[in-house]
């Protein structure tokens, strides 16, 4: 009763709208304008640790990090060559330096060879210079350079390899823009008050496009040096960001406009008149619009897992509209007039359509409370873009129906291949039900086997083609150096002068040799850096330059005299290495990049390293690396929290659309097969579990479920009509069986686009999700006719064994 | 510096092409430059350094300063903290800018004294805000000035002028750009903001208190802060006390067996 009242309503408000059409259009083209209006606030964000919240803990605590020892995003480029010390060699890298320095904007600094801090002592003198700070004019001055620069600790395998063919340079970019004026600059004489002046505003970061003109500003330059003989890697967070930001911006173009493309000609093939493809498009390019507009005006930038978002809205959205227009075209071949044949499309489709918006959303809605940001962002706005285009489905797809003129298709012809495949299956699975049945579950048999090879994994360099020049650029880093991914020891003593303190600055060398001894995992660190380092290279320089003086001074006093000593040699390293009161310090792990996976159990022994020597609440480990193995520990939880919720979501959906419990749980079969499947088929060719692909359910499961419910729907009251179960279901399949397949074309189309992607995680998530929603196709075209068949098999004997069931 | 008051006023009131103006700001700078410090001087240096969590450390340092010839000779004896106490720097500071400053170190821990062989100027001095060109006078010859106008620092009359440095200058004091506040009754520089070319950060130095001592104007508190954008980054408050001037001195109190040593007794009757 309560559905023919629903429907009732529906009728009423269509004709509400077929009355006022132009004033409901011009309410929704206003709508538009205001959301379109925000578009241009929208921003990407592509970096690694965009991936948690803000107040994740690791979060936190590599902000808290980064505010005390410098927030400046390092570039780091790597430069092979025969050797680096041959004169040429060093003139190229004089130049390129020169010409980052005079070139790129927003830069802190630039660190290389060249300009490399050198600490050196003779009998009577400690000279502390740039490496080149005299250019060597004599084969046996640059000799001596060499092996001062080979014979320093503090360069190998950090600015220079062992064997002297690979040196990397540094390019420190800005975090936030500085764009005084000199009136603001020379207010700032009334504000430095000691009360007030600490706690000034925050400064504004670097904006995207300034980042960008960074990064383009900084390519030139190195297309113009790049040579034989001087082969230039450019990697680090700001090119890979930077990297995938370009690769997500064009794949969203084309994924958008190849999506609008498929959406025409699949509208145009189905219904074959032009005034029938613009209504669903402009539908669900609203629906996008707005969606993408809450975005920016909630400042949730597009993430690399929500790129998705621009084609899947498309592709879901128009399922609405195609329903409503089927119906619709169906009741205006059959020769009512426009208006009652809108009512009546309205009034049979909006039901169902609803519902399926319902449990789409509430298959993306899993996401919501995924400890992954950008997977949790997903899970708000793709249900609030699926919200959108039910919305505009039923206020200004009826009132552009009545605006445009309309005629019928004329012939359903064209679906008479369809229909007879469609039919030739349902009777094929209603006759040898168990058959299916049985065929099936040696599938699933076999999918499940195959999917306890699952493996997860959270690698954005492997999302990038194998040979994009970032991939290579870091994989030459890797091999010749100690690696571009860092982690981080925080050590606070909370007790001012703690590392002027031999003892302590002793347990930190401790912790640095027993890290750099880990040999049984796959990751290892490459090399450590910390104030130690320093301390031991003056201390050394102090004595002669006498290698048996490498070592830490055993007294506090001579030790508090070398550091200031290096506080007044002009160097700024020390504030990134040690607070001014020196009761905080970090040690800096360099590691070379491998799934965040392999990190975890790395991060776990840096850290039990560290507690060896420290108290926990002295400790802190962060940096790039713990945030890597921190969101694959949020991935894992979430891949389970989100299929678990999912079922819990869709399931009661289910069983309340079909009104029985037992029908809900059966119907649930056709749905969860596919994607077990799609799981069997990962671990089969070892895709694995990683942002994207944990997506797959979710996605898939609200978006299957959908043909289901239209499936059961339209069964039930053909099956009210005729009493007969092959009937009812041939009947079923005649038409709805025709929307589902059409859906589903549209759906595996949108899909299916995201495998043209630039990044193979992107195209495995197409590739797979097609795949589910094919097979879930498969299934309702299948399984649901062979389960119906079991079923109700009693039906002529007055009692269905479903009825059994539920008694 | 009476002939030198007048001409400027003749000048400020006759000129007004944009050559004159710089020329006259020229003129002003090198009024500042020749401006009577004292010589034979005795000082202590007392510097507070704040970290932008407000945490401060105390540094006080003994100084001596002799002029010999054109050159400036420079001795300073750390007394606090204790940790460095008798850790000591001698600087000849050499009035020709071709040749580089000779600078020793003694540590006391290590007993030993080293010459310190660093060209670099832009670097911190003694772990402060200031750097080494900011103790030393600036070589005008490699400076373009521009008076921007004339204002009030402090209710006293000021030239606020801007310095662009040649690239030489640059990569010596590590800034690319300065703005004075010249007082033009006695040519201190009471103010300056200086860009530095690397790194974003804007140093801010505010003389906040100064005396005249024997006719001579010393400034007794002044404070320098680094900024990125509006954010303080660091401050240094610096205090110049017991300033003494044509103090009996000796040459070889300049000297690497004085920085053993440490500070002559003599020094402080």
């Amino acid at each position: 009763m309560a559905n023919k009242r629903i429907a009732l309503g529906f009728e009423t408000w269509t004709d509400f709208v077929f009355a006022h059409h132009k004033l409901v259009i011009l309410i929704c083209m206003l709508v538009m304008a205001g959301f379109i209006s925000q578009m241009p606030r929208l921003t990407v964000d592509t970096s690694v640790e965009g991936f948690l919240y803000k107040d994740d803990p690791a979060l936190v605590a590599y902000d808290r990090f980064r505010d005390q020892f410098g927030r400046d995003d390092r570039i780091v480029i790597g430069i092979a060559g025969a050797d680096v010390f041959s004169e040429s060699f060093l003139q190229r890298l004089a130049g390129f330096h020169r010409a980052i320095e005079a070139r790129v904007p927003h830069l802190e600094d630039v660190e290389s060879l060249i300009n490399a801090r050198s600490v050196y002592g003779t009998e009577d003198e400690l000279v502390v210079e740039d490496l080149f700070a005299e250019w060597p004019q004599t084969a046996e001055r640059l000799l001596d350079t060499k092996r001062r620069a080979l014979g320093n600790p503090l360069y190998r395998n950090l600015i220079l390899s062992a064997d002297a063919d690979f040196t990397t340079l540094v390019v420190k970019v800005r975090r936030y823009g500085d764009t005084l004026s000199d009136e603001e600059a020379l207010d700032q004489f009334d504000s430095d008050e000691p009360s007030d002046g600490m706690a000034a505003a925050a400064p504004v970061l670097l904006s995207e496009a300034e980042n960008d003109v960074v990064i383009n500003a900084l390519f030139d330059v190195i297309r113009e040096h790049d040579a034989d003989g001087f082969q230039i890697h450019p990697a680090g967070q700001p090119v890979m960001m930077f990297t995938l930001r370009n690769a997500l911006l064009e794949d969203m173009r084309v994924f958008v406009v190849l999506g609008i493309i498929a959406i025409a000609i699949l509208l145009l093939l189905l219904f074959r008149s032009f005034s029938a493809v613009v209504p669903p498009l402009v539908v669900v390019v609203c629906s996008l619009l707005s969606t993408l507009s809450c975005m920016a005006m909630s400042g949730v930038p597009v993430q690399i897992p929500t790129q998705i978002l621009p084609s899947f809205l498309l592709a879901v959205g128009v399922a609405d509209s195609v329903h409503i227009m089927t119906i619709f075209h169906h009741r205006l071949h059959a020769g009512e007039p426009k208006q009652v044949a809108l009512r009546h499309a309205m009034g049979h489709a909006a039901l169902p359509v609803v519902f399926t918006s319902l449990t789409t959303a509430g298959g993306l809605c899993s996401f919501m409370g995924s400890d992954m940001a950008p997977v949790s962002i997903l899970g708000i706005f793709a249900p609030l873009g699926v919200f959108f285009a039910l919305f505009y489905s039923v206020v200004f797809l009826p009132a552009l129906i009545a605006l445009l003129p309309t005629r019928s298709s004329g012939t359903e012809d064209h679906f008479n291949l369809s229909g007879q495949i469609l039919n030739y299956l349902g009777r094929l699975a209603m006759r040898n039900p168990w058959r299916i049945l049985m065929a099936t579950s040696v599938l699933v048999a076999v999918a499940f086997s195959f999917a306890t090879r699952l493996h997860f994994s959270h690698n954005p360099m492997n999302w990038l083609p194998e040979d994009a020049p970032l991939r290579q650029a870091t994989l030459n880093i890797d091999t010749a150096m100690s690696g571009t991914m860092s982690i981080e020891i925080l050590v606070d003593m909370r007790e001012t002068g703690a590392f002027q303190n031999p003892l302590n600055l002793t347990k930190l060398a401790k912790v640095a040799a027993d890290v750099e001894g880990i040999s049984d995992l796959k990751v290892g660190a490459g090399q450590s850096i910390s104030l130690v380092d320093v301390l031991k290279e003056i201390h050394k320089a102090l004595n002669e330059n006498r290698e048996d003086y490498y070592r830490l001074a055993d007294s506090r006093q001579l030790i508090s005299q070398e550091l200031l000593l290096f506080e007044n040699s002009g160097s700024r390293d020390l504030e990134e290495m040690v607070d001014t009161v020196y009761s905080k310090t970090r040690l800096t792990l360099l590691v070379n990049w491998f799934d965040a996976l392999e990190y975890v159990p790395f991060v776990e022994r840096v850290e039990q390293i560290a507690l060896r020597y420290f108290s926990p609440e002295e400790v802190t480990i962060t940096g790039l690396m713990p945030i890597l193995s921190n969101t694959i520990t949020v991935l894992i939880r979430s891949v389970v929290n989100s299929y678990m919720l999912a079922m819990i979501i869709i399931v009661p959906l289910m069983m309340l659309m079909v009104n029985s419990i037992k029908v809900g749980s059966l119907a649930m079969a056709p749905n969860i097969i596919p994607i077990l499947i799609c799981l069997g088929v990962m671990g089969a060719v070892d895709i694995p579990i990683d942002g994207f692909t944990m997506l797959i359910g979710g996605v898939a499961i609200g978006l299957v479920v959908d043909d289901t419910i239209h499936f059961i729907h339209h069964f039930k009251r053909y099956l009210d009509e005729s009493g007969s179960v092959e009937t009812a279901v041939t009947s079923t399949l005649q038409t709805t069986g025709r929307a589902m397949l059409f859906t589903t074309t549209i759906l595996v189309f949108g899909f299916a686009a995201f495998t043209l992607s630039s990044m193979q995680n992107l195209v495995n998530f197409g590739a797979l999700t097609a795949l589910a929603i094919s097979l879930a196709l498969l299934a309702d075209i299948l399984m649901m006719p062979a389960l119906v068949s079991i079923a109700y098999k009693h039906s002529e004997e007055g009692t269905t064994a479903i009825e059994e069931l539920e008694r | 510096m009476k002939l030198y008051t007048w001409t400027l006023t003749l000048l400020l009131v006759v000129a007004n092409g944009h050559a004159k103006e710089n020329l006259f700001a020229l003129e002003i700078m090198q009024a500042v430059k020749n401006r009577d410090e004292g010589d034979q001087v005795t000082q202590i240096m007392e510097m507070i350094l704040i970290d932008r969590r407000g945490n401060q450390r105390k540094r006080t340092l003994s100084t001596i300063r002799k002029d010999v010839g054109e050159d400036t000779y420079s001795i300073l004896f750390f007394t606090e903290p204790a940790d460095v106490r008798d850790t000591a720097f001698l600087t000849w500071d050499y009035d020709a800018y071709d040749r580089d400053d000779d600078q020793w170190l003694y540590l006391p821990a290590l007993r030993k004294t080293k010459r310190i062989a660093s060209r670099d100027k832009s670097g911190s001095f003694m772990g402060s805000d200031f750097s080494y060109a900011d103790m030393t006078a600036r070589p005008l010859e490699r400076y373009q000035f521009n008076i921007m106008k004339e204002t009030l620092v402090n209710e006293r009359s000021v030239w606020q002028i801007e310095t662009l440095p040649n690239e030489e200058e640059v990569a010596r004091t590590g800034y690319r750009r300065s703005i004075l506040f010249v007082r033009q009754d006695n040519f201190v520089v009471v103010r300056a903001v200086h860009w530095q070319a690397k790194g974003g950060i804007t140093k801010y130095l505010d003389v906040k208190e100064l005396q005249q001592l024997d006719g001579i104007w010393v400034t007794t508190q002044v404070q320098m802060t680094s900024r990125k954008g509006k954010e303080v980054r660091h401050r240094t408050i610096l205090y110049n006390r017991d300033t003494r001037f044509n103090q009996p001195m000796q040459d070889e109190w300049f000297s690497m067996r004085q920085l053993e040593k440490g500070p002559p007794a003599e020094m402080w009757q």
